[in-house]
């Protein structure tokens, strides 16, 4: 078992999650609003915003989503990490690891491999396909 | 935490979405993706599995430079 408290215990810096979900609830958007309300709650560092609504093609494209449900993580800056889907299990841990990084706990990557990916030539984006147990 | 996010994190060059195929299984049908994890980098499978970090950032940067096709000898 996860322990969320204690592992969102001592962020950094503030953390904004964007949720972005249907109008219409369903058990699974009820139960993702449910788990980042919940985790929302353990840190006033930690700032949840709820999107419900229908699908705005200019209002996602402005936002860099592509389908809902999804979560924007921001921390100081927007970090490009968009998650789509319910992060649970394995990858709820995973989640909040996120979360502790974006708040400013620094990811554990080699010197080299850091230099290395802020020198990228060009924009490269990724998409990790990923279940949830 | 996962390379690919970690890579997000240090780099405003590099954007990541995680995808659970739970709910998104017409995305691991687009890209054959029949393990997890499977990264797909700029709409093209580069990594299947968990690999050393040295070889996921070494597929982005190939990706970054137009060789694609490198990460999957990077398996």
């Amino acid at each position: 078992m996860i322990d969320i408290e204690r592992t969102l215990g001592d962020l950094a810096g503030p953390v904004t999650l964007r949720y972005y979900t249907s109008d219409v609830e369903s058990w699974y958007s009820a139960a993702e609003r449910s788990l980042l309300e919940r985790i929302a709650g353990v840190s006033p560092k930690i700032r949840l915003e709820i999107h419900a609504g229908r699908w705005d093609p200019e209002r996602e494209a402005a936002v860099g989503i592509a389908r809902t449900p999804a979560i924007v993580v921001a921390g100081e800056r927007d970090t490009g990490i968009r998650y789509y889907g319910l992060p649970d299990g394995y990858e709820l841990e995973i989640f909040l690891g996120v979360l502790r990084a974006v708040s400013g706990h620094a990811p554990a990557l080699s010197a080299e491999s850091v230099a290395c990916l802020r020198a990228l030539p060009r924009p490269v984006h990724l998409e990790v396909i990923v279940s949830p147990t | 935490m996962a390379l690919s996010t970690a890579a997000a994190i240090v780099s405003e060059h590099v954007t990541t979405d995680v995808v659970m195929v739970n709910l998104f299984p017409y995305r691991a049908v687009r890209y054959q993706a029949d393990d997890v994890p499977t990264t797909v980098i700029d709409g093209r499978k580069g990594i299947v599995g968990s690999v050393p970090e040295a070889a996921y950032v070494g597929a982005i940067v190939a990706a970054a430079a137009g060789d694609v096709c490198r990460s999957e000898r990077m398996r």
